[in-house]
This record gives structure tokens, C-alpha cells and sequence, in this order.
């Protein structure tokens, strides 16, 4: 169990970039921007509030006193509440677009690094298996820095949330609590999880493909999977006149897509549902973690025979 | 006594190239073992082989396992070091102490310390920090903290000035070395570890030339320095090697006794070095003769 945690404290020293430096700023960018826009908001606007809290038609006025594009403007809490809503969303799709961007760059040099430099040989020296190699660096890929982002993630929404309830308190003289009632917090975070859950199941077999690569290559693992990808796409259709390639790239980046969609659906909807589903009855799932299977293989076996560059 | 490394026509080929060709050897446990050849001669490959990191044709047994197949079970009872240049740059000697500790169950962190207290070495620092003597001194200190039984060590001073050759030598005597521990050292710079060595392989083009204790080839091996008329009677002789000397010409000879030369000549006992060209360059030694 010691030497498993040491694997992955090795790839977060190695990686600490991507592990919580780049979320890091992300966070402090986010945040930093929601305050800016917030101070902005406290100094362009007057808000005339009646807050009724038994009711659920609360009245809410807006009224700029320097002219903005809100002048006059009338917005009832929802409204407001919705916009956090929103804003917890688009900051989970900005850090999940981070995630996907470092977490590629995380898997192609993953296995290729260690070669380049020869520390593969220091790493090769203590009682280690390449299974246990592969294993954590897919593991890693597949799930750990997923969580991580989704943890920052987390943070920022709190963070982004406390400093609507501020400003909600100060310059609109609202309950912070009433607010956190309306916004479906708990609701956006299980969602966010079970589209974490489902994106590592789909995402594997593309981690474990970029794995692969990056155990076979000896200058650049991208530069060679677009090789493969490209001469395959080129023989497939000059000689052969299909196009299955394309069609499976498109169907696999598809059910990401669908992946993308149960994180943005109400939890109790039915849509989620029949996605999740959608998903896990599909075989494309089951074959891509067999993909992913013979790619840990080839990797090892790589790692094994063919580690020197 | 227990081997420790068994190794039975050991075979390896990369396309055409034979690059070793049905090597024996047998290590007793608490020997220094140097494998001395030139670059080229196999000496890496073979050592891959005996560590499991690449794969040969042949039976290999290493503290009983079989390194193709229990080279993680193997490498805990197994140290080695391909050179000192192959600590990964981007981690902190700390960091570097806790990953030790955490991945190998005989690492004393304590001991690695007690090493490191006798050093410069910062903690904080990260190896691209270090001067090359000090990687140096930090891998030796880890390899120290490893309770191994064997200690492979593949050019473990390559690229390092005389002073840390010397620090690292001594260290590996003095604090790792005892009746249990065996350890193997590949080098082509024989000079240098001759003084080490309880047992010594010459390996050339893939084969094993020579297989010997020091104490054995201190007997086997001789060298003369014969003048202008005497060095007939000694190329009668048969020496493995004949050279240009100040006074006269130079003679190395096998299995010959003091008593059989002294009449040719100076006779005195043939170091490593001189014995390993005689050994390598073969027929090179042969062109030189009556040069």
C-alpha cells in the first residue's frame, strides 16, 4: 500500500504543474475575475431589493445610477440564483476543459520522459514492475487528475458562491443563506461526479492509446500517433475506399459528447438518465476498456523490451 | 559456497550482430567481480540480462529468481547502478529519500542520512542542482541504505574526476562491501579497480576470455623485459603479448614460472591492465610482435 501511494506521490513531484499548479491559477483567474465583475456590478448598480422570504415570488429591481446596459432593468432572484447556477457550470466546464488539456499532455509524456533522460534506469533499479508503472500513470490519467480538477473545481465554486452571498449581502442587503437555499449546489456537485465517474470510463482506451504511444516513441509520442492516425486514414480510404476510422473517432468523441451532456442535465431528469444508460449499454464502452486492456500490455511489454532510446 | 549468479550459455543477438556468445559464469556470494572489457565487448548487455532488463538466450538464475521473471522480486535483494547520471533531474533529495523508502522495503532512511550528513547535500535541493560528484555521492548513499546482497554496478564512475573515483571506491569498500555482500563492476578502466577486486572476467566480442581469482592470476600471469639477446629465446616461449619496452622489448606471458624467465631477463608480475590488452587485442598483440 506504501509503495502504490509513493507511485502516485512520484507523479504528482514530477508533474506538479499539472497536478494543482495549473488549477491553482485557474482558481485564482476565476475568482479574481468573479470579484472584479462583482465590484463592478456594486459600483454601476443601485438595487432597489424586496425580498420576501416566505414567498416564492420574490420581487427584485435593478437599477443602474451611471447608465449601464441594466438600467431599469427589472430581475427577480431566480434570475440571480440562475446566473450562479450558470456560473458554477462554466466554471466546471472551464476546469474540464483544463483537466482534458493537461491530462493529454500528462499521458504523452507519461512514459516517454524517463527514456529520454535515462532515469528510466534509476526507476528500473528498485523492486518496481512496469505493470505497477503503467498501472499508476493510467490510473493517474483515468481518474486522479480528474478528481483533482474536480476538487478545485469544488473549491472555486464555493469560493465563486461566498463571494455572490457577499455581494448579495453588502450591496443588495439579501440572506447569503437564502441564496445558497436556490442554487442547486449539491445537485451541480453529484452531477459533476457522475460525469466524472462516466468520462473516465469512456476516456480510458483514449488514455491508454496515448499511453502506448508514449511507451513506443522516442522523440514525440503526438507526433507519431498523428503519424499512425494519419497513414491509417490515408490507407483506409485511398486503398480500401471506407471510412470505419473516422466513423469511430467520431463515434467515440460522440459519446464524450454524450458524457458532457448527463453533467449538464438536472440529476433527477429523465434525460440523465437515459444517457447514463445510453452509455453504459453501449459496446462501444466494453470495447474500449478491451482496447484499453491490450494497450496496458503493449505498453508494459514496451516498457519491458524496448526502454532504451 | 552459495552462487549467487548463475548464468548458463548466455546468448543475445540484435539483428546480425552477435553480441554475446554462450557465456557461463558463476559468482560466489562475498566477491568483488570485475567485468572488465572494452567498449563494445558486451558488457552492458550482459549485465541487462543478468538484471532482467533485456532478454537473452539462456538460463539465468540471480539470488535464486529468474530476472525475466521476477525482476521486481529479485531488485529487492539487488542493487544497481547503470551510472550515477540516472537519478531523474526534477526531484529533491528529500523527495527522492521518501520515494526510496516508500518503493523499497530494505532501505534504511536513516542510514541513507547518516551518509548523507558527511556531504554538502541539501535537502532542499533538486538533483539539477547538484554538482556531478555529488549525484554521485547521493546515489552511492542510497545504494548504501539498500541492505542488498548483491550490488551490480555498470561504469559507476563514468565522466567523474579522480578524487570522486576514489571517494566512491573507498565508500563502496569501507561501507558496503562484507563476507555477504558480492558486488559486480563493469569498467574498461582496469587500473583502477584492480586494487578491489577479488575476481576478475575479461569479456571480448561477446565471450568470456578470461575467468579468475587475483589471487590465481597473481600466479598465472607474467611479465618480461628481455634484451636484444635473449628475445628469441624468449618469443620461443610463447608469450600472449610482446611490446616496445625502454629496455628491450616486453613480454607477457601465461602459465609460466619465475624460474623458466628469470634467466631472460627482468621478470615481475603482470598487472590487470597489461594482462586485459594482452587478452583483447589478441591478434593486434600478435601484429605488434617483432614490430
Amino acid at each position: 500500500m506504501n509503495s502504490i501511494i509513493t507511485q502516485f506521490k512520484r507523479e504528482v513531484w514530477e508533474s506538479p504543474g499539472i497536478f494543482y499548479k495549473a488549477p491553482i491559477v485557474l482558481f485564482v483567474l476565476i475568482i479574481f475575475l468573479s470579484a472584479i465583475s462583482f465590484y463592478s456590478l456594486q459600483n454601476g448598480v443601485v438595487a432597489d431589493w424586496d425580498l420576501q422570504s416566505n414567498s416564492e415570488q420574490w420581487s427584485w429591481s435593478l437599477h443602474s445610477e451611471i447608465g449601464s446596459d441594466k438600467q431599469g432593468e427589472d430581475a427577480t432572484p431566480q434570475t440571480v440564483v440562475e446566473k450562479i447556477s450558470h456560473g458554477q457550470y462554466i466554471i466546471y466546464i472551464l476546469f474540464g476543459i483544463g483537466c482534458l488539456f493537461n491530462t493529454i499532455n500528462y499521458s504523452l509524456s507519461a512514459l516517454v520522459t524517463d527514456r529520454k533522460d535515462r532515469s528510466v534506469l534509476f526507476f528500473k533499479s528498485l523492486p518496481l514492475s512496469e505493470w505497477q508503472v503503467v498501472s499508476t500513470k493510467l490510473v493517474v490519467a483515468v481518474f486522479l487528475l480528474p478528481l483533482a480538477y474536480w476538487l478545485f473545481a469544488l473549491a472555486t465554486v464555493v469560493a465563486y458562491t461566498i463571494i455572490a452571498g457577499a455581494f448579495a449581502k453588502v450591496v443588495l442587503g439579501a440572506d447569503p443563506q437564502v441564496i445558497w437555499q436556490q442554487i442547486s449546489f449539491f445537485s451541480t456537485l453529484a452531477l459533476s461526479a457522475v460525469g466524472l465517474v462516466l468520462t473516465a470510463l469512456w476516456a480510458l482506451p483514449m488514455y491508454a492509446i496515448i499511453l502506448t504511444f508514449s511507451a513506443l516513441a522516442r522523440k514525440s509520442p503526438l507526433g507519431l500517433l498523428g503519424a499512425v492516425l494519419m497513414f491509417l486514414w490515408v490507407l483506409e480510404k485511398w486503398i480500401f475506399g471506407t471510412h470505419y476510422l473516422a466513423d469511430t473517432l467520431r463515434g467515440y468523441f460522440g459519446g464524450l459528447e454524450i458524457v458532457g451532456q448527463v453533467s449538464f442535465v438536472p440529476l433527477e431528469s429523465l434525460e440523465l438518465r437515459s444517457n447514463a444508460w445510453r452509455l453504459l449499454a453501449a459496446p462501444g464502452l466494453y470495447i474500449g476498456l478491451a482496447i484499453s486492456a491490450l494497450c496496458v500490455f503493449a505498453a508494459v511489454w514496451l516498457r519491458d523490451r524496448r526502454f532504451e532510446i | 559456497m552459495t552462487a549467487i549468479v548463475t548464468a548458463k550459455n548466455i546468448n543475445k543477438r540484435f539483428g546480425r550482430h552477435q553480441i554475446l556468445r554462450g557465456i557461463n559464469l558463476d559468482i560466489p556470494a562475498g566477491k568483488i567481480v570485475g567485468l572488465v572489457g572494452p567498449n563494445g565487448a558486451g558488457k552492458t548487455t550482459l549485465l541487462q540480462a543478468l538484471l532482467g532488463l533485456s532478454v537473452a538466450a539462456g538460463d539465468i538464475s540471480v539470488m535464486g529468481r529468474d530476472p525475466r521473471k521476477e525482476r521486481a522480486a529479485m531488485l529487492e535483494d539487488v542493487c544497481f547502478i547503470a551510472d550515477t547520471a540516472t537519478l531523474p533531474r526534477w526531484i529533491s533529495v528529500e523527495q527522492l529519500l521518501e520515494y526510496v523508502a516508500g518503493i523499497h522495503p530494505k532501505f534504511s532512511r536513516q542510514r541513507a542520512e547518516k551518509f548523507l550528513a558527511d556531504t554538502k547535500i541539501r535537502h532542499s535541493a533538486k538533483v539539477r542542482q547538484l554538482s556531478k560528484g555529488m549525484v554521485t555521492q547521493l546515489h552511492l548513499a542510497l545504494v548504501m541504505a539498500i541492505d542488498a546482497k548483491l550490488l551490480v554496478l555498470d561504469e559507476p564512475t563514468l565522466g567523474l574526476d579522480i578524487v570522486y573515483r576514489r571517494r566512491f571506491y573507498d565508500a563502496l569498500l569501507n561501507d558496503f562491501y562484507d563476507q555477504d555482500r558480492t558486488i559486480i563492476i563493469t569498467t574498461h578502466q582496469v587500473e583502477e579497480i584492480e586494487h578491489l577486486l577479488t575476481d576478475v572476467l575479461f569479456i571480448h566480442d561477446g565471450e568470456i576470455v578470461l575467468d579468475q581469482t587475483l589471487e590465481s592470476f597473481e600466479g598465472r600471469f607474467l611479465k618480461l623485459i628481455a634484451g636484444q639477446d635473449t628475445q628469441q629465446q624468449a618469443r620461443s616461449l610463447h608469450p600472449i603479448m610482446e611490446s616496445r619496452a625502454l629496455a628491450g622489448r616486453e613480454f607477457i606471458f601465461e602459465g609460466r614460472s619465475v624460474d623458466e624467465l628469470m634467466a631472460l631477463g627482468e621478470v615481475s608480475m603482470a598487472s590487470l591492465a597489461e594482462v586485459f590488452v594482452a587478452k583483447v587485442t589478441g591478434v593486434g598483440g600478435a601484429a605488434e610482435k617483432h614490430s
